[in-house]
């Protein structure tokens, strides 16, 4: 007995440690971050490679906020990442649902589609897409980024949406629409209550995806009036070499929306990932 | 019955109401993709047969397979080639066995489990430009801590910029990548791991099954099918991921972080000259098609051998 | 309440056929059950009436119209799934209250509508209650409380007692049967279950391989079941089959066993003829075990399953396996000889090659009281 609690609780102790590296792994770089955006200028060469500075400021958000364009670069990427999130999340959830509950012809060619888009090289389009939004106007736009982000994040939204209506049994619907109601009224009255776990998750997965994009806006936008923070904060870099206190500062403030959508949704797409795993 | 003589009619548009039905609520996600990814993509690959450079509007038109040809006698193509493998060969192995660990660990209950879980994934939420970054100063001597770390292991002779040594530059955006893409694996892979009913585990521990023999014999032939999505689309999407080498290397030094869609962004979005970019885009497609073929036989052929 | 007419109705299923040229015609006020084993058709007959499913031909009338075209929402039916369909995120009042709500009714009516029906089922403490904080029982009160609510022409039952436990099954049993009594309304029900199908129904339609296999009270199936698959299916325990052959002597038929026994035939069948094969049925509760050895067959007891009320006995006669049912102690033992007598008026007689029962040819014969002439069997 004393050896089998003995390898237990060595077993345990590795398991804590083991999951305090991958701690450590994930969230140091984000520490540093957040520690150049507080060390004053005048200290950040100097003690640049102490772990723990030994003066704060907040000067530098001070600045981001008040002195730099970023609050416009927050904006539109909120306004951006937003949009898509909603847009996307609402025609995946159909597409999703047509592929759980209907048996259609061209099903298994339809999803194969929505399997290849994904191989696509994004900067294969890169450069059809600006000759073909150039002339609509939709460079340099805000829309026209909705546009594309909203195109490319439907694939796995659909499918992470279709793992969430896999989840929830047919009876449901049936009984509605037995009860009174059209398909569709019963989908809107009794099927996307039960979906709002999957809703968010997939709301958040793509506000986060878009939130990160970088190619297409780089490509597409050059007035700053319109940049999101990818362009903005690039743009920065090559303007501004030797601001980096300011741009860390920036790049903290970038971070706290993704990360808090995020920490908020990754639960409920391991469980809706759990669901459809159930059913291969 | 009177109804007799409206019946066949008013039948065929019932039918043909519920035929339609699925794809009434297809069609917005099939629009958005036809227009905006479909045709585009058809375009670009229309472009790989012309010549199109921005910067040189008199030279355009139809060039047949010049691009391709050309393509043979570049080098910094081949090197790109290279590169990319390197590149997605070591991400996916380090992504996925730490993803796979990390997996495992979380797999049991302990104490702090879900405020553990949500921050040890928050890699994933990082825009991938804001990493680069934030690697990239992690690499630098001056303001970064890691070659001095580097250096007092071992593994650097002094500590210096690795991302400016074309040795070892590509390991930089590779650790980045690493750093990234573990949540991405841990999460699905969690997910399949969940999903193992507990009986069979019980019925292993009356069996009398060690730990690696439960792993080996019932965890990884159940994660098998997850398993092979996840490397399949994260392979793809490795090869395509162009992001965080532009933010940290630019592709240098010396081209030796080039890989090829950095390259091709670089040829599109710098030089302007789309059609050389989409021939190489071009090349891109036929690799990951002819990646996704082959993964798909094997897969089939393992699945008919049981 | 409407009758329903089922016409010709036919669905196949990619190249498979589900259902097979079905006719059936339902009584307004009737208990009609659809019974048979499992991938018979009943269900996907059921869903068929209610619209969930299309048919590939035939017609289906509700009262005097015909709903082939119309949506589930429109056939003014009601059903109770097999697996209740609660909405979980929705209180025991709003279930109920649910098809009102979808027909924009009053909420001052809808409550009031709910709230009765509530009392009748002894739902009314948990109207505020979220279904899974409810019982099997309670969840099932539920659903057929939201049925009851609308006041439909026709109710549906898809096999709602399956997930409960036997007790609580015997329980809602006799409030099924209940309600029917209540509101006199027309029910079609589907179970595999045929002690539930004797209990409840006015007629059984058992189906087998989607086609009718015969129509009728409960009692007129048992006792003259009309083919081979309906006399094995309905009874419990099942009836016991014996290969026999038809023999003569004189102007008498017999049956003779695989063994050389013969069977002595009362009545006279339709259609007998020497050296036909037949499959003789006999239920377990027509053999009796007599003491000497002077029974119709010597079998040997392989198994005793007393159930206090009464006691099966399994007995082995020439490879085949026989079941005697008793309302007595008998006694046995396993491994004992025992001879059995059977009541040779209850026989039933099958056509090997057709599966089809004989029929006992009618006797028409001059009775001296008034010259006029009667029928007996």
């Amino acid at each position: 007995m004393p050896i089998l609690v003995f390898t237990n609780l060595l077993k345990s102790v590795a398991h804590r440690f083991a999951i305090l590296l991958y701690l450590v792994f994930a969230l140091f770089p984000l520490y540093w971050l957040l520690k150049i955006a507080v060390t004053p200028d005048k200290l950040l060469y100097s003690e640049g490679v102490k772990l723990w500075p030994s003066d704060f400021t907040w000067l530098n958000f001070e600045l981001v906020f008040t002195q730099s364009e970023f609050p416009t670069f927050f904006i539109n990427s909120a306004i951006v990442s937003s949009a898509t999130a909603v847009i996307t999340t609402v025609i995946a959830a159909a597409a999703g649902y047509a592929f759980c509950r209907f048996k259609f012809r061209g099903k298994l060619i339809i999803s194969g589609l929505l399997l290849i888009t994904q191989m696509f090289p994004l900067v294969m389009v890169l450069a059809p897409i600006y000759k073909i939004m150039a002339p609509l106007g939709l460079t340099n736009s805000l829309l026209g980024l909705v546009i594309i982000y909203t195109a490319f994040n439907v694939p796995f939204a659909v499918f992470l949406m279709q793992s969430f209506f896999d989840s929830i049994p047919r009876d449901l619907e049936e009984s509605a629409m037995v009860e009174g109601c059209t398909r569709f009224t019963a989908l809107y009255k009794v099927i996307v209550p039960l979906t709002l776990p999957g809703l968010a998750a997939t709301l958040g997965f793509v506000f986060t995806a878009a939130w990160s994009e970088m190619l297409f806006a780089l490509m597409l936008i050059s007035d700053s009036s319109v940049s999101t923070f990818p362009v903005g904060l690039l743009n920065f870099v090559s303007k501004f070499a030797v601001q980096w206190g300011q741009m860390m500062a920036a790049g903290v403030l970038a971070l706290i929306p993704a990360c808090i959508f995020f920490v908020f949704i990754q639960r409920y797409l391991v469980q809706g990932l759990t669901a459809g795993a159930v059913k291969g | 019955m009177n109804s007799v003589a409206i019946q066949p009619s008013s039948q065929k548009k019932f039918d043909l109401q519920r035929l339609l039905e699925p794809y009434l609520y297809l069609s917005p996600a099939l629009i958005t993709i036809a227009l905006v990814i479909i045709t585009p993509t058809l375009v670009g690959i229309s472009y790989a047969f012309q010549s199109i450079e921005l910067l040189n509007p008199f030279n355009s038109g139809w060039v047949g397979l010049a691009h391709f040809k050309a393509l043979f006698s570049d080098r910094y193509f081949f090197s790109a080639l290279g590169n990319t493998l390197d590149w997605t060969l070591i991400s996916l192995f380090f992504q996925f066995s730490l993803g796979l660990g990390l997996a495992l660990l979380l797999n049991r209950k302990f104490a702090g489990r879900k405020l553990i879980q949500a921050l040890v994934f928050l890699p994933w939420a990082v825009p991938t430009f804001l990493s680069g970054l934030t690697w990239a100063w992690l690499f630098n001597p001056i303001i970064g801590i890691l070659p001095h770390w580097m250096a007092s292991l071992g593994m650097l002779s002094e500590p210096y910029n690795i991302l400016s040594d074309p040795q070892l530059a590509m390991y930089g955006p590779i650790v980045a990548n690493v750093w990234f893409g573990i949540p991405f694996f841990a999460i699905t892979l969690l997910a399949a791991l969940q999903s193992v009913p507990n009986d069979l585990y019980e019925a292993a521990g009356i069996d009398g099954a060690s730990d690696w023999q439960v792993f080996v014999k019932i965890t990884l032939p159940f994660l098998a099918p997850m398993i092979a999505i996840t490397v399949m689309l994260r392979t793809i999407w490795i090869a395509n991921f162009a992001d965080l080498i532009i933010v940290m290397t630019s592709g240098g030094p010396a081209n030796s972080t080039q890989t090829l869609p950095s390259y091709i962004f670089t040829t599109a979005y710098r030089r302007l000259d789309f059609g050389y970019a989409s021939a190489m885009a071009v090349i891109l497609l036929i690799l990951l098609l002819l990646y996704t073929a082959i993964l798909l036989k094997m897969r089939s052929k393992l699945s008919n051998g049981e | 309440m409407a009758s329903i007419k089922l016409k010709n109705i036919c669905k196949h299923f990619d190249q498979v056929e589900v259902l097979k040229s079905i006719n059936i015609d339902i009584q307004h006020g009737e208990f009609v059950v659809l019974v048979g084993p499992s991938g018979c058709g009943k269900s996907t007959l059921l869903r068929s009436i209610a619209g969930l499913e299309q048919i590939s031909s035939g017609e289906i009338y509700i009262g005097d119209t015909r709903v082939n075209e119309l949506a589930p929402k429109d056939r003014d039916i009601s059903m109770v799934f097999q697996s209740y369909a609660l909405y979980p995120h929705m209180s025991v009042e709003r279930n109920m209250g649910f098809s009102l709500e979808v027909q924009k009714v009053p909420k001052a009516q809808i409550k009031k509508a709910v709230k009765d029906v509530a009392e009748s089922l002894g739902l009314t403490a948990l109207l505020d209650r979220k279904p899974k904080a409810l019982s099997g029982g309670q969840r099932q009160r539920v659903a057929m409380g939201r049925a009851i609510v609308r006041h439909p022409k026709v109710f549906l039952f898809d096999e709602p007692l399956s997930n409960l436990d036997a007790q609580l099954r015997v329980q809602m049993r006799l409030e099924i049967k209940a309600l029917h009594q209540r509101l006199q309304s027309t029910i079609i029900y589907v179970t595999h279950d045929q002690v539930e199908a004797m209990t409840l129904a006015d007629r059984i339609v058992v189906l087998n391989g989607g086609i009718v296999q015969q129509v009728g009270p409960p009692l007129e199936i048992y006792d003259t079941p009309a083919n081979l698959f309906v006399a094995g299916f309905m009874g419990s325990p099942s009836m016991n089959f014996i290969k026999t052959t038809v023999g003569q002597t004189g102007s008498e038929f017999y049956l003779e066993t695989q063994a050389g026994v013969k069977l002595p035939l009362f009545h006279q069948y339709q259609n007998l003829a020497v050296g036909m094969p037949i499959c003789c049925g006999i239920r377990p509760e027509h053999i009796s075990i007599i003491g000497s050895g002077s029974g119709h067959l010597q079998a040997q007891v392989k198994a005793l399953e007393p159930t206090g009320i009464s006691e099966q006995i399994y007995c082995h006669y020439e490879g085949e396996n026989l079941c005697i049912y008793s309302m007595q102690r008998t006694g046995c033992k396993e491994g004992q000889s025992v001879s059995l007598e059977l009541d040779l008026q209850r026989l039933h007689l099958f056509c090997e090659h057709s599966g089809q029962r004989l029929q006992q040819q009618l006797f028409i014969q001059e009775n001296s009281i008034d010259g006029v002439k009667v029928a007996t069997n």
